[in-house]
């Protein structure tokens, strides 16, 4: 166990340190306010020790260190992409379950074709349809932005949800709801994409757990269908499909980026494009290294969490380290 | 009276080359208290009979019967929840490949206090909370695990295959079953184990009047140890009768070949001597012979054979053959 997270973690620091060369060579064919010599070694060597102590440079645009920017701006995104994490899931497991247990049934072909959809669905597009349904015609929910301009929060955690909730506004759960309304679309075109992953990967897991012999044994004991579902159907399908959902959270933040430009939600992704249009070029680079390096840490953290509920992958490690 | 009684039970697969009867009007009849041997090779359909009896069916199985009784109980006339409940009540099964059969996710523990059912429960309301898991330790006691504690906390690829085993039976004897199926249960095990989980089955038998239907491929060891035996061959029965008249007094040709292909040790077996067997191998499912399905492979078999024998029955002994051995003095 031991073994398995410090090679775990020599994957991730070595990842890093390939993520940083290239960085870095990005950064010498532009100049930037970064000082290059002629030693590229020494170059690597301060640019590295920079990075370490968290030293990103200087947003030209703003004026503030990158990182600063950064950690203003990202905990909206991270919001956002947990958000459609949670509802991704809350949606995709029961359905994952229901297609699985009915494989080729008419249920199975149902939860099918709305998934197929929901892949081939172009982002924006979907965020433009809902946002032309719900907000135009019907009024219900807003069209753009975190919260109405009416409320004023403190920021503590940078979690709306959060910090409507421990602010001490007489307000306060008005704003509450009030940044819940303007989560939903986001939310729900973000999670259209994992949504549909678990579908298919919880289907595919029960289907096959549901064949092996301890079901048909579970049967045999006199378990009806739920207990058996229930007790050792999900209990072997479920922890298969974690590290798949690590995986997911890479192609979430992408998407995340053109969601939040659609709705102007204030999170990194139109940071990042505006800093683009700008040619700040220390944003952008901090920008893309901080992604890079949270991505690989949530897949890392999956990858712990995938070892410690399921037993079997502990069996694995037996072999192999 | 008939524990398990069972007519002409056919199973037929639907494959992509068509639907195939693989288990073809096999019969069974079992005395309340007997140990009755289900001999046959892989794939004559031993462990798909055991699975109809209980009722686990896959996809695509099509299984009728003529008539098929537990007991009292009218097994093709229940719906399926009502047949779980007598699985619960009545049949257990041990299952081969017994680490396959557990699941993997959980501790030996919780899959074994699952199979223990409520009404085995004796004793004050005040032990309500422990007695599972003290009967979980005597279980794993009496099929002889040395130390059930550690057992219980392990999952299953922590733990051998014999051991494995051995919790299969424990939890089949949980609920004090009238019948016992126990498909190849000593297969893939060292002989000492072996014989510890006949020697237990035995006991069974003979403590609680535990009916037990024995699966195996190897007449030799389930002929010690039953009363009476059945032998199958592809999906068809071909002889049963008590373990004297199979063994000794054999009157189909399969069966004779069964018993000549045990090595006799005991009398001069030259040195490099041929053993005995039937020439020819069992055919693929897909390309079964008509009739008796034995034909092309029999020593005896004339054209009659591509008609399916009926069933010849003197004294209890039962043999489908068109041309059955002469009845032989005791060897």
């Amino acid at each position: 166990m031991l073994i398995y997270i410090i090679k775990r973690l020599n994957v991730l620091v070595i990842t890093l340190f390939l993520l940083s060369v290239v960085a870095f060579l990005l950064q010498r064919q532009v100049i930037t306010d970064f000082v290059n010599t002629d030693n590229m070694l020494g170059d690597y060597q301060r640019y590295l020790m920079a990075m370490l102590s968290g030293d990103f440079g200087i947003s030209q645009a703003s004026g503030n260190p990158v990182l600063q920017d950064i950690l203003t701006i990202f905990p909206a995104t991270l919001e956002l992409c947990l958000m459609a994490f949670i509802v991704s899931l809350i949606l995709g497991v029961p359905f994952g379950i229901l297609a699985g247990l009915s494989r080729g049934g008419s249920a199975d072909y149902g939860i099918m074709t709305v998934t197929l959809v929901g892949v081939s669905i172009p982002t924006f597009w979907f965020a433009m349809l809902l946002m032309m349904f719900f907000s135009l015609h019907l009024g219900w929910l807003p069209v753009s932005g975190r919260m109405g301009l009416l409320y004023e929060i403190p920021v503590v955690t940078g979690f709306n949800l959060l910090d409507t909730l421990l602010s001490n506004q007489p307000y306060k759960y008005e704003a509450f709801f009030d940044s819940l309304q303007h989560l939903a679309l986001p939310t729900i075109v973000l999670a259209a994409l994992p949504t549909t992953e678990v579908i298919r990967q919880v289907r595919a897991s029960i289907g096959e757990e549901m064949d092996k012999n301890y079901i048909k044994a579970a049967q045999a004991k006199g378990l009806n269908t739920f207990q058996i579902i229930k007790r050792h159907g999900l209990r072997n399908a479920l922890p298969a499909v974690i590290p798949s959902l690590g995986l997911q959270f890479g192609r979430v933040l992408t998407t995340a980026m053109i969601t939040e430009t659609v709705f102007s939600w204030p999170g990194i992704g139109p940071w990042m494009v505006n800093n683009i249009y700008l040619e700040d070029h220390s944003a952008i680079q901090g920008g893309m290294l901080f992604i890079a390096a949270f991505v690989l840490l949530a897949n890392m953290a999956t990858d712990m969490l995938h070892l410690l509920i399921n037993p079997l992958k502990r069996d694995e490690l037996y072999g192999k380290s | 009276m008939a524990i398990l009684d069972i007519r002409n039970l056919t199973i037929e697969l639907d494959t992509s080359q068509g639907r195939i009867k693989v288990v073809e009007r096999v019969n069974l009849t079992m005395v309340e208290g007997e140990i009755q041997g289900l001999v046959g090779e892989s794939g004559s359909g031993k462990s798909l009979v055991a699975k109809a009896i209980l009722g686990i069916k896959k996809d695509g199985w099509i299984v009728q019967a003529d008539r098929m009784r537990l007991g009292d109980i009218d097994l093709l006339n229940l719906t399926p929840s009502e047949r779980r409940k007598v699985m619960a009540n009545d049949i257990a099964m041990i299952f081969q490949e017994p680490s396959s059969h557990l699941d993997p996710s959980q501790e030996i523990a919780e899959q074994i206090e699952e199979a223990i059912p409520s009404r085995t429960f004796e004793g004050g309301f005040w032990q309500r909370f422990q007695w599972r898991k003290k009967r979980a330790v005597t279980l794993l006691h009496k099929v002889g695990i040395k130390d059930p504690l550690s057992v219980l906390r392990s999952y299953p690829h922590e733990l051998s295959e014999g051991i494995c085993q051995k919790i299969m039976i424990a939890m089949a004897i949980a609920k004090n079953p009238r019948l016992l199926i126990a498909d190849e249960p000593t297969t893939a095990m060292e002989s000492t184990t072996q014989i510890q989980i006949l020697k237990l089955l035995h006991k069974l038998n003979k403590v609680n009047n535990t009916s037990i239907l024995f699966i195996s491929h190897d007449i030799e060891s389930v002929a010690n140890l039953s009363d009476s035996l059945t032998v199958m061959y592809c999906g068809q029965t071909v002889e049963s009768g008590t373990r004297d008249q199979v063994v000794n007094h054999p009157r189909h040709p399969y069966t004779n070949a069964l018993l000549q292909a045990i090595p006799d040790f005991e009398s001069n077996l030259a040195h490099k001597s041929h053993l005995y067997a039937l020439p020819g191998s069992i055919p693929p499912l897909v390309h079964l012979p008509i009739g008796c399905r034995l034909g092309p492979r029999c020593p005896n078999a004339q054209k009659a054979c591509v008609k399916k024998p009926h069933s010849t029955r003197i004294k209890g002994h039962m043999f489908n053959c068109h041309f059955p051995l002469e009845v032989t003095e005791d060897k």
